[in-house]
């Protein structure tokens, strides 16, 4: 056992014996539910005082590995280590799995199997889907025959035939997306920037208001002038495009802030998790009665 | 084939999307397109799993280098799968399993019943056909002119009726049908058809009388075996183990409902048919009331009582009283009562704005005003304050305020619907011993005092849970969510999947620190502007930014932090972002129209197969 592995392991059994004493001592880390006979509910340690609610086997064991799952990503932090990659094989098999069983539920029973054979469904999962065929579901049968040809990418021969629904996807995604985004973006945003280089509220000067409007308006311009490479950026067109640049800066300096910001908020909710929720350390919300 | 007709397809779905966008009488071909994408979207996850299984067992069996990593990913996919295709511990959807009804098969052809008026269905312009849910139950018979119903007409299916066409002749006809279309006075509520279910349906125990009844109505085979399924299904007898400690203070069982009953000698309690969710709410409700204001002196007695069982703060008896200030007072009350003692607005039937119409009115109110303005006197006032729960029921109340003055149906719902949601007064004293335990330590003797009725609640609420899934049948057990909270799926995505998706961003955070300073220099006024205003974005989101800037008077309050921060976002990220947003809608819309015009075929590969 070389030198650096032995201070690993010892580093990992003193964490382990400290979370066991604080688990035995402590008992942190735990899941309380409440079983009402009928239903059983998510409760509280505030619950657990009142002998009403007991601790979850089964809920309390995911809290830890939870944790652990957590701890293990950290670790990669540190270097590629054989915890990380387990925690990598989980999230890769469990969400595989997962968007599968989203995508069965939640599209392929009610829109597919739902039109194609609504009494059948009806009867067995969706009580409350009409048990009447829709006159044209038999046009429900395309999008079966096409997701059969997709699986074809799977077979050892034919899996040219998979590019028919592929192309189906493409050409729907290329219709939606030429319609929208010139709707929604293109005319909405320009609409937007058609704004009063002088504006007025309640019949008085707006300085605020106009200096915000200029700026928007003769951001918006210099900016597209920056994106318009048919003409040479020289003189004016070149002055211009340069403010457009700033512009262009200081927005990606904002989208890098909210970016960073919003990575650390996730980073102190599993911080938080960690401390709060696992280790019974910080109480920030008073989840649990005075220790 | 290989090439030409996915250039076809690609073509042909994407206009399809445009032409349903500009020409409204194709907007339903767009919507169909979507839902064939969203269904091919799913077929692709399909797929991927597929892919993933097939790779990971290749690693597998070749042994290649990590092989036990893709032995655990596979066994979490297969485990993820399996427990949430078969919606494993998910219980049926609360809302579909018709609590308090018992089901027994009997298709529409064999509902013998059929109910007729005179009148037409009208044709609608659209060519829309009538109403799924009255589906093969309405039938319209133009030599006679007549139109028919099969089965028992449900309150839904009057309304969709109704909305059919928004015409007063139809609607009034629909209302006499929906009148004739139902099950005779002792069955009505009790009886019903389901004909999307293919169920004759009843609600409670069939008692002999209702059993006859029913048989009566018709003689055909189905019809007699369907009823004399239902009466069995609905006398079948439900028990549970139920020990006498467990059963609240003044247990009454006939109180609750005589299909109700406790044997002291074996210790069991037995519900005779269906039980609806009322009547379980009810079970608990009627023996732990509902708490009651709590007066100063009851308040005293209650800080006197805890003193002797134990040492109490100042701070805690300060706790208490400003926890049991926060419950619901009985002005709160009275003005309830008071209010649906008012006059209200009711939409008029079809048949009445039928008759309105035929009089010669020509403007006709949809609605009408129904009820007189009814408050409640003083000494209904007083009676109500002087309620006290561990002494009198909610149905007492409601006698007694009846005696003393007039209450209308509705002052009386909406009185028991106040005090229903209000807690009990165990769990109001749960809460109390909740607000003392933070101001400070509490005995066990006066936890006892404080906790003891409410493990009392829960351990008769847990009886009665038992009880009452005892008494139910599933009636579709495929129904429940299978995201559902508990389920092993459920503990799959919140203890495995959501920790570790959420962490892997987290950590993004380190990455992205680290790259930025590593790459950003302020060499010159470009760089300058992005680290300026990143700097400004970061500290403005934060408790010390803001803090920073805070001694700046008013008058220059624009240059503090957040001020700072909400301008840049503004003025100048809006601009930047438009023009951004622009330039992409342009950029998409033109490769759009170079796929669907197959300009760009980059997506069918370059290789002949």
């Amino acid at each position: 056992m070389n030198r650096e592995r032995m201070i690993w392991t010892g580093l990992l059994v003193v964490a382990g014996l400290w979370l066991l004493g604080r688990a035995l001592w402590v008992g942190n880390g735990v899941v309380y539910v409440q079983d009402l006979g009928d239903v059983t509910v998510s409760s509280d340690a505030w619950e657990a005082v009142t002998e009403t609610a007991r601790p979850s086997i089964f809920r309390t064991a995911g809290l830890w590995l939870a944790a652990l799952f957590t701890l293990a990503i950290f670790s990669f932090l540190y270097r590629d280590n054989p915890f990380y990659k387990i925690a990598e094989a989980v999230v890769v098999g469990v969400s595989a799995a997962y968007w599968m069983v989203v995508g069965v539920w939640a599209t392929m029973v009610p829109n597919l199997f739902g039109k194609l054979f609504p009494a059948t469904i009806k009867a067995w999962a969706m009580p409350g889907l009409s048990p009447v065929r829709d006159p044209f579901s038999w046009l429900y049968l395309v999008p079966l025959v096409l997701g059969i040809l997709l699986m074809m990418r799977l077979a050892p021969k034919g899996q040219w035939l998979a590019r028919w629904p592929l192309a189906f996807i493409i050409g729907t995604t290329a219709g939606i997306r030429l319609v929208g985004f010139i709707h929604a973006d293109f005319l909405s945003q320009i609409n937007s920037t058609v704004l009063p280089l002088v504006a007025m509220e309640s019949g008085r000067f707006d300085l605020a208001g106009t200096l915000g409007n200029l700026i928007v308006v003769i951001g918006v311009f210099a900016c597209l002038t920056y994106f318009f490479f048919s003409i040479e950026h020289k003189g004016v067109v070149g002055g211009v495009s340069r403010l457009g640049i700033w512009f262009l800066m200081i927005t990606f300096g904002a989208a890098f802030g909210y970016t960073v910001m919003g990575r650390i908020a996730l980073l102190a909710i599993r911080l938080e998790f960690l401390f709060d929720d696992w280790l019974w350390l910080i109480d920030p919300t008073g989840a649990r009665p005075p220790m | 084939m290989k090439r030409t007709v996915p250039l076809i397809i690609t073509a042909a779905g994407g206009f399809t999307l445009i032409v349903a966008f500009f020409i409204p009488a194709t907007e339903s071909w767009g919507e169909v397109a979507a839902i064939w994408f969203d269904i091919l979207a799913a077929i692709a996850f399909i797929l991927g799993g597929g892919n993933l299984v097939r790779n990971h067992l290749k690693k597998i069996s070749d042994q290649t280098a990590g092989w036990a990593y893709s032995v655990i990913t596979l066994a979490a996919f297969f485990i993820t799968l399996t427990v949430g295709l078969f919606k494993v511990g998910a219980r049926p959807m609360e809302q579909q399993e018709y609590y308090g009804q018992r089901f027994a098969s009997l298709s529409l052809e064999d509902f013998p019943l059929e109910f007729s008026v005179e009148g037409t269905i009208p044709p609608k312009k659209s060519g829309r056909r009538l109403p799924d849910s009255v589906h093969g139950q309405l039938v319209a018979d133009a030599a006679a002119g007549t139109i028919s119903f099969r089965g028992w007409m449900e309150p839904n299916q009057l309304d969709d009726l109704k909305n059919y066409k928004h015409l007063l002749e139809w609607q009034a006809t629909v209302e006499t049908l929906y009148d004739k279309a139902q099950p005779p006075e002792p069955l009505r509520g009790k009886a019903f058809y389901h004909a999307g279910h293919r169920a004759l349906a009843f609600a409670g125990r069939m008692s002999e009388f209702e059993y006859h009844t029913l048989r009566e109505l018709a003689g055909t085979p189905e019809w007699l075996a369907a009823v004399d399924a239902l009466y069995e299904a609905t006398n079948q007898t439900a028990e549970i183990e139920c020990p006498a400690d467990a059963l609240p203070e003044r247990f009454d069982a006939a109180a609750i409902s005589p299909d109700l009953s406790y044997d002291e000698e074996l210790q069991r309690l037995r519900f005779t048919g269906p039980m609806p969710l009322g009547l379980r709410d009810r079970m608990v409700r009627r023996f732990f009331p509902v708490a009651t204001p709590l007066s100063p002196a009851a308040e005293q007695v209650l800080v006197n009582l805890l003193k002797q069982a134990g040492p109490l703060s100042e701070a805690q008896i300060e706790a208490l009283s400003k926890a049991a200030a926060a419950g619901w007072t009985f002005d709160q009350l009275i003005a309830e009562v008071n209010r649906a003692g008012e006059p209200v607005q009711v939409p008029k039937t079809a048949r009445e704005m039928l008759a309105e119409k035929q009089a010669g009115a020509t403007v006709i109110e949809p609605m009408k005003t129904v009820g007189e303005k009814r408050t409640l006197n003083n000494l209904q006032q007083k009676f109500l304050r002087e309620f006290d729960s561990s002494e009198m029921t909610v149905d007492d109340l409601v006698e007694g305020l009846r005696r003393m003055g007039p209450l209308s149906a509705r002052q009386v719902a909406a009185l028991r619907a106040f005090l229903a949601k209000q807690p009990t007064a165990a769990e109001r004293n749960k809460e109390l011993g909740f607000a003392l335990l933070r101001a400070g330590p509490l005995t066990e003797e006066q936890r006892d005092l404080m906790f003891g009725d409410y493990r009392k609640q829960i351990r008769w609420r847990r009886y009665v849970g038992r009880l009452f899934a005892a008494a139910h049948v599933v009636k579709f057990p495929w129904s429940g969510e299978y995201r559902a909270v508990g389920t092993p799926f459920w503990w799959l995505y919140e203890y495995a999947f959501k920790p570790l998706t959420a962490t892997m961003f987290a950590m993004l955070a380190f990455y992205v620190a680290s790259a930025a300073f590593r790459a950003f220099r302020a060499k010159n006024l470009e760089a300058v502007l992005l680290l300026g205003t990143a700097f400004i974005i970061l500290l403005g989101r934060t408790f010390a930014g803001v803090y920073l800037t805070s001694w700046l008077p008013e008058s220059l309050s624009f240059l503090r932090i957040e001020e700072l921060t909400i301008r840049i976002m503004q003025w100048f990220n809006t601009a930047g972002n438009r023009a951004i947003m622009i330039g992409i809608a342009l950029g998409i819309a033109s490769t759009s129209l170079k796929v669907l015009l197959a300009v760009d075929r980059s997506y069918l590969g370059t290789g002949g197969d």
